[in-house]
């Protein structure tokens, strides 16, 4: 299938359930950004995350019926994400310590939303954010990767983590205040 | 085509994987609504039930109850009924929760809502008589309901406290009588000294409570009789019922 960018997501969910090549036009879609998601919060490597994406794009697949159109498709197919990389972890019993690279924008992204001061050298300051992030609790590294990096509003992280929205708001607080006691703790100064 | 679509789709082939039916979403989301309303509907029952329980409870035995009135106020709640109400509130919340956007209410305030939504639902079950017809309903259909479960048998089969409740089965003569108590145990009344507390007579086949001691096993010195449940629910209760005539006195 030739995939239009112009095609919305809920169209091609439609055409997939009609031909099942059409879909590949929505794993190509969010294969890059699962992929950084999912390493990013869950610190796995390359073949450990490449699994759960495949898995998360199978169970997509197998539920496609199930795909409510009011929502964002996006929320749903990084809820089902979400789902599978926490099953992969319970199954394998622990985290990875990877978690992953970031851009300049994400990085810019998560100092400016924790007020951190941005004198520093950009790889430095990139290092010092990444080793914050990597010593966070994960329910707390993933909803701050999924709103200051993924740049996910409330209501979508509230459909990709089923969890009211007034919780997402002050997890993300609580997350926030972890991240700056965190780096007090490892001595880390932004 | 990436290589992550060809892995995905080839797998997709090679083990025949097709999208659930959309009737089989909807099954599930009609399963989890329907015991849903159901657990509310359950749980206004048993809240509805308890109110009645509560309200008809023969309060004045606490007079006659050796222990004090909050021993007897907590040997008095509907345990069963309130623990029922309880599981109800949560198999909804469960199920309201697993709803497609059930996730979006908060834990507090659909828990709440739910309890109060039984709340008025079971006053108006209550307000209806229907509380009181399932109540009457359980104690006629079923035996281990009045043993274990209704507070009135509880409350009054306790003749180490002093407190016995039974069925009159034989009159003996002025001063013996006995008694099958709600526990079918049987019991010789001693009435020696006996003031018969509105109640003017006895006749067999009557239910009656007694005030009084045990004597030995299966003896029981009555100190006061009382008709049962004049005005209450005390299931047997003879009130309404015509009062025979000659009656033995004690």
């Amino acid at each position: 299938m030739d995939c239009n960018p112009n095609t919305t997501d809920q169209e091609i969910v439609r055409l997939s359930l009609l031909d099942k090549n059409n879909y590949s036009c929505l794993i190509e879609r969010y294969e890059a950004k699962l992929t950084r998601y999912i390493k990013r919060f869950s610190g796995l490597g390359d073949d450990s995350a490449q699994d759960v994406l495949q898995n998360t794009f199978i169970k997509a697949y197998k539920n496609l019926n199930d795909f409510d159109q009011t929502l964002k498709f996006s929320s749903w197919i990084y809820s089902i994400a979400h789902n599978e990389t926490i099953s992969h972890i319970r199954s394998q019993k622990n985290h990875g310590t990877n978690i992953g690279e970031f851009d300049q924008e994400a990085l810019e992204n998560i100092a400016s939303e924790l007020k951190l001061e941005t004198k520093a050298e950009a790889g430095l300051l990139k290092e010092k954010v990444k080793k914050v992030l990597a010593d966070l609790s994960p329910d707390y590294r993933e909803i701050l990767i999924l709103s200051f990096i993924e740049q996910k509003d409330y209501a979508e992280i509230s459909d990709i983590l089923s969890k009211p929205m007034g919780t997402v708001a002050s997890q993300i607080s609580r997350a926030k205040k972890q991240f700056l006691e965190k780096a007090n703790n490892l001595g880390i100064k932004f | 085509m990436s290589k992550l679509s060809q892995e995905v789709l080839s797998k997709i082939d090679q083990e025949n994987i097709a999208p659930t039916p959309r009737w089989v979403f909807l099954l599930k989301s009609w399963v989890l609504w329907l015991v849903y309303i159901l657990a509310t509907l359950l749980g206004s029952i048993a809240f509805g039930i308890s109110v009645f329980v509560l309200t008809n409870n023969e309060w004045d035995i606490h007079k006659y109850a050796p222990e004090g009135f909050i021993e007897y106020f907590l040997l008095s709640i509907p345990y069963i009924w309130l623990l029922g109400f309880g599981i109800f509130v949560f198999v909804a919340y469960y199920n309201f929760r697993h709803t497609k956007k059930g996730y979006k209410t908060k834990t507090s305030i659909l828990v709440i809502s739910n309890i109060l939504l039984s709340i008025i639902l079971g006053s108006t079950i209550y307000a209806s008589g229907f509380g009181k017809k399932l109540d009457q309903t359980f104690q006629k259909q079923m035996p281990m309901y009045r043993k274990m479960i209704d507070v009135r048998y509880r409350a009054w089969v306790r003749p180490n406290k002093g407190l016995l409740a039974g069925e009159v089965i034989e009159i003996k003569n002025n001063n013996e009588f006995s008694i099958n108590d709600f526990r079918d145990m049987k019991w010789l009344v001693i009435g020696e000294g006996m003031k018969n507390t509105g109640c003017s007579g006895l006749q067999v086949g009557a239910k009656v409570r007694i005030i009084g001691h045990p004597k030995e096993p299966g003896v029981f010195i009555a100190n006061e009789i009382k008709p049962c449940a004049c005005g209450s629910e005390m299931p047997g209760g003879h009130c309404g019922m015509p009062i025979p005539p000659p009656p033995p006195r004690f």
